[in-house]
């Protein structure tokens, strides 16, 4: 999608219409699969696929402590899976653009200077991700559990050594608050398309429209 | 032993780099601009880059290492000391030889940029490779460094050396060199009769190259003895 506005108003409609039952999520799976480019984009580049470790892990409690595991695991799996293609769509600044049209150039901007941060963190980290990978490979390493502790420490230190870089910068540069963003949105009929299918989608699971038929019969 | 790029092209994001020809035994000195691709040929030559077109052909190589442009991308360990296990060098022979003794149980991204490399380094030539692959070794280095780094290399002619650099005034003797046109990797030929095409020639090769001398060879040693050559 081009349009980051059009995209973020699909991937709110369609998270929470996976997350409001199995239904949903079957929906929501349906729109990920027809409307947006995400499985291309998660064939290219996997490692956004570790976000379902944590998922894996609360559900395997769930399952242990005797609660309903599989909805949970439906409902969330399709909810990260949405995440994961409005992550790789995204292009850097479009937070800030969006978050500056949609709250001004106050609020709006700070908002999306943070969120614009945190979403280039992650990209960091996946770079990090990649070459830790080489590094343990060159040397003809395992990665054991003690390597993983080691290198989760790593990139920790890495994110807050790169925090505080970034906070450094901003300062030098005479960031105080608030700014504007020049942005120009472009929309293709394709954007139109799916961000309406997602908010019909959306509608359909949390409208009464059964019973509207109803009536109207 | 011999590397073969069988025209090898890869395409990152930019312009397409290609690459066709054999990189022997010797120090092979890979010269470009800032983004011509040297990065990109270190890569596919130690196989953490597959190209899209053609192949990267190893024939009798056992084992092979490269060094990366920026030092901690190959740190894996959170002491000095783990750092050199990790590499399974001598902890006392790395340390005197980085000029780090004293320092095995600090952070080895606490170090200094040039402190990490030198680390880096010393465990790489720490160990015999088949080939090595040097990709911009000489970044973060002060002029001695420098120098020790191509004492370094000079003594592993034995092994296919592929130095990538744009380094222009600390270089080792070197044997065959290549050149970027563009995003085209082309090899210049041998030394010293290579030099005379070398576009990228550092300004003091090329002015003893316009004066009608000819330097042996491109390390300091042999510019230096080329500029005795000078009268008047």
């Amino acid at each position: 999608m081009q349009d980051p506005r059009l995209r973020l108003l699909a991937v709110v409609a369609i998270s929470i219409t996976a997350f409001s039952g199995i239904a949903g999520a079957f929906l929501a799976a349906l729109w990920y699969l027809t409307c947006t480019r995400g499985p291309g984009m998660l064939r290219r580049s996997s490692w956004p696929l570790v976000a379902f470790i944590p998922l894996l892990l609360v559900t395997a409690a769930i399952w242990i402590t005797g609660g309903e595991w599989l909805s949970y695991l439906v409902r969330l799996g399709v909810v990260i899976l949405v995440a994961i293609y409005a992550y790789q769509d995204q292009k850097p600044g479009e937070f800030i653009q969006v978050c500056t049209w949609a709250f001004g150039p106050g609020v709006g901007f700070d908002l999306g200077l943070a969120g614009e941060m945190a979403v280039s963190s992650i990209r960091f980290l996946g770079g990090e991700v990649q070459r830790v990978r080489q590094a343990y490979l060159l040397k003809s390493s395992p990665i054991g559990a003690r390597a993983l502790s080691s290198i989760a420490t790593n990139l920790v230190f890495g994110l807050l050594r790169r925090a505080e870089d970034q906070a450094d910068l901003l300062f030098v540069r005479g960031y105080g608050k608030g700014g504007v963003s020049c942005a120009k949105f472009s929309s293709s009929r394709r954007d139109f398309i799916a961000a309406g299918v997602a908010v019909l989608l959306f509608l359909l699971c949390f409208f009464p429209v059964r019973e509207f038929f109803i009536l109207a019969q | 032993m011999e590397l073969f790029f069988d025209r090898a092209a890869v395409s990152r994001g930019g312009p397409d780099i290609r690459v066709s020809g054999r990189f022997g035994p010797g120090i092979n000195l890979v010269s470009g601009r800032v983004g011509s691709g040297k990065s990109t040929v270190a890569a596919m030559a130690a196989g953490l880059l597959a190209p899209g077109e053609g192949a990267v052909i190893r024939q009798g190589i056992r084992s092979s290492m490269i060094s990366f442009q920026f030092p901690e991308w190959q740190v894996t360990g959170n002491t000095l000391r783990e750092e050199i296990k990790s590499w399974g060098a001598d902890e006392g022979e790395i340390l005197l030889r980085a000029g780090l003794v004293g320092r095995e149980g600090d952070d080895p991204l606490s170090l200094c940029r040039g402190e990490l490399k030198r680390l880096v380094l010393s465990c790489i030539f720490g160990k015999a490779w088949d080939l090595l692959i040097l990709d911009e070794p000489f970044g973060a280095l002060d002029c001695s460094g420098k120098r020790e780094i191509c004492r370094w290399i000079e003594a592993r002619r034995s092994s296919i050396v592929v130095l990538c650099t744009h380094e222009q005034r600390f270089l080792p003797r070197t044997d065959f060199l290549w050149e970027f046109q563009g995003h085209d990797l082309v090899c210049r030929g041998t030394m010293p009769a290579a030099l005379g095409d070398w576009e990228l020639a550092p300004p003091f090769v090329k002015a003893l190259l316009s004066r009608g001398i000819v330097p042996h060879n491109i390390s300091e040693d042999d510019l230096a003895e080329a500029a005795c050559r000078i009268h008047g």
